[in-house]
């Protein structure tokens, strides 16, 4: 995270217990600690910068005469996204091989999941081709 | 009835020697049998028969601990959670002059252990103008062998204990420290760490049983923390809180983020929609992770099995 000086911070402190003997820990199992880490915030405007994390692709066949899916996850970090935003994935050579494809491509977006479990998500269930397939 | 038997193996023992067992009663248990044998081994065949048995010693229990007073335990009010100190000492102040049985000067002891290994290959010293000490390890196991056999679900649980057993050859003592060279203070429990110390009369009675007489004093503190720059209408974003651990994380943890002052609100709150994982060197763990909020407060609990 980029420092900005345009950022407001509080500050917090962290504290780390042992669960070990007892779900309700005090002083006596505290483990480690920090004091007064500042947290910035911006209370008026959007703030940060994004980091998409990519990973897990899985392509099926690399066949140009086959219509296929594939599959990669993406990850945004440390960043503020407004509900009304999107995110532009550039499918580089695929698109350009698909750019005369007479089929419209279509896309499912998945909920972001701690379990591995997968959950359709409505707010992303959207795939903007006005840009033309080689810009989606 | 409870039953329970180890073999100790002996290879041609030319000398009397001593079996030092550490041992639990239950509440309310008055006296306990032992049967005291020794078998051979017939080395062709492998087959194991009882040479010996001797008759039936029964031991009454006439003495309740007290678990008040004394001093056990590691010396840690000035050293880290987590911390690898050299010449630990294991303190083993008894209230009360302990003294020796005139035939064969055994019969008082020490003992300290605890489910956390403070020993490590390190040698121990400090008891031998009173006597010998010896490390050993032992498993505690408990069930619930009686009410399974009424029909209960089994149950079971076990801690590998690690300690030692010091016997006087010498009356008079009241003060020990023992040092382990390398002693290791051990992080997963806090600042509270495991252990009990216990003192025995000649007699064979337990006079003092009593847990570590000390906390460790300090904490290690946490810098280079980053948290996520926040702002408003924040839907559906993943954010990183970023922490260089000070020490291992090995078994469940709970993490609070408090504000300071603690009247302060913190810059985020939450829509009880959100979810949380951990990652351990860009790697997603398979640690547990829950949250309770509120605005001046989270508190994260991370499950590591």
């Amino acid at each position: 995270m980029s420092s900005n000086s345009s950022y407001t911070t509080i500050n917090v402190d962290l504290k780390c217990y042992s669960l070990l003997t007892t779900s309700t820990p005090t002083a006596n199992q505290l483990i480690f600690t920090a004091t007064s880490v500042p947290f910035p915030y911006n209370s008026a405007s959007y703030i940060g910068a994004t980091a998409l994390n990519l990973g897990s692709f899985t392509q099926w066949t690399s066949s140009k005469g086959v219509v296929e899916s594939f599959n990669f996850t993406f990850m945004l970090i440390s960043k503020g996204l407004y509900v009304t935003n999107r995110v532009r994935v550039n499918l580089g050579q695929f698109a350009t091989d698909n750019s005369a494809s007479s089929l419209n491509p279509k896309c499912k977006v998945y909920t972001y999941s701690t379990t591995g479990s997968t959950s359709f998500s409505h707010d992303w269930a959207a795939i903007d081709t006005s840009g033309g397939l080689t810009n989606l | 009835m409870r039953l329970s038997r180890f073999e100790i193996p002996l290879l041609t023992p030319a000398t009397a020697f001593n079996v030092l067992i550490p041992v639990t009663f239950p509440n309310g248990q008055t006296s306990t049998n032992f049967y005291v044998a020794y078998q051979v081994v017939n080395t062709t065949t492998g087959f194991k028969s009882i040479a010996y048995v001797e008759p039936i010693l029964t031991v009454s229990i006439s003495q309740t601990a007290n678990t008040a007073t004394g001093s056990f335990g590691p010396t840690v009010s000035s050293n880290t959670v987590g911390e690898t100190v050299s010449n630990l000492n294991i303190k083993g102040d008894s209230p009360t002059s302990l003294i020796t049985n005139s035939g064969n000067n055994i019969g008082t002891a020490f003992s300290y252990f605890s489910e956390w290994d403070y020993f490590g290959a390190s040698t121990v010293s400090g008891f031998s103008s009173y006597g010998e000490c010896y490390i050993l390890k032992y498993l505690h196991y408990t069930t619930n062998y009686a009410s399974y056999l009424l029909g209960s679900t089994f149950t079971y649980s076990y801690k590998s204990m690690k300690g030692i057993v010091c016997h006087c050859d010498l009356s008079g003592y009241t003060t020990l420290n023992l040092v382990i060279s390398t002693g290791y203070i051990p992080s997963k429990w806090g600042i509270t760490i495991p252990g009990y110390g216990a003192i025995s009369q000649n007699t064979g009675r337990l006079l003092y049983l009593r847990s570590n007489y000390q906390n460790v004093g300090n904490t290690p503190t946490v810098s280079g923390i980053t948290f996520p720059a926040v702002g408003p209408n924040m839907v559906q974003v993943v954010g990183v809180f970023n922490i260089s651990l000070p020490v291992p994380l090995d078994e469940s943890v709970q993490l609070k983020i408090t504000g300071n002052p603690s009247s302060t609100n913190l810059p985020f709150t939450f829509s009880n929609t959100g979810t949380c994982a951990l990652y351990y060197n860009g790697v997603k763990t398979s640690a547990g992770c829950n949250f309770v909020p509120t605005p001046t407060e989270v508190v994260y609990t991370l499950t590591i099995l």
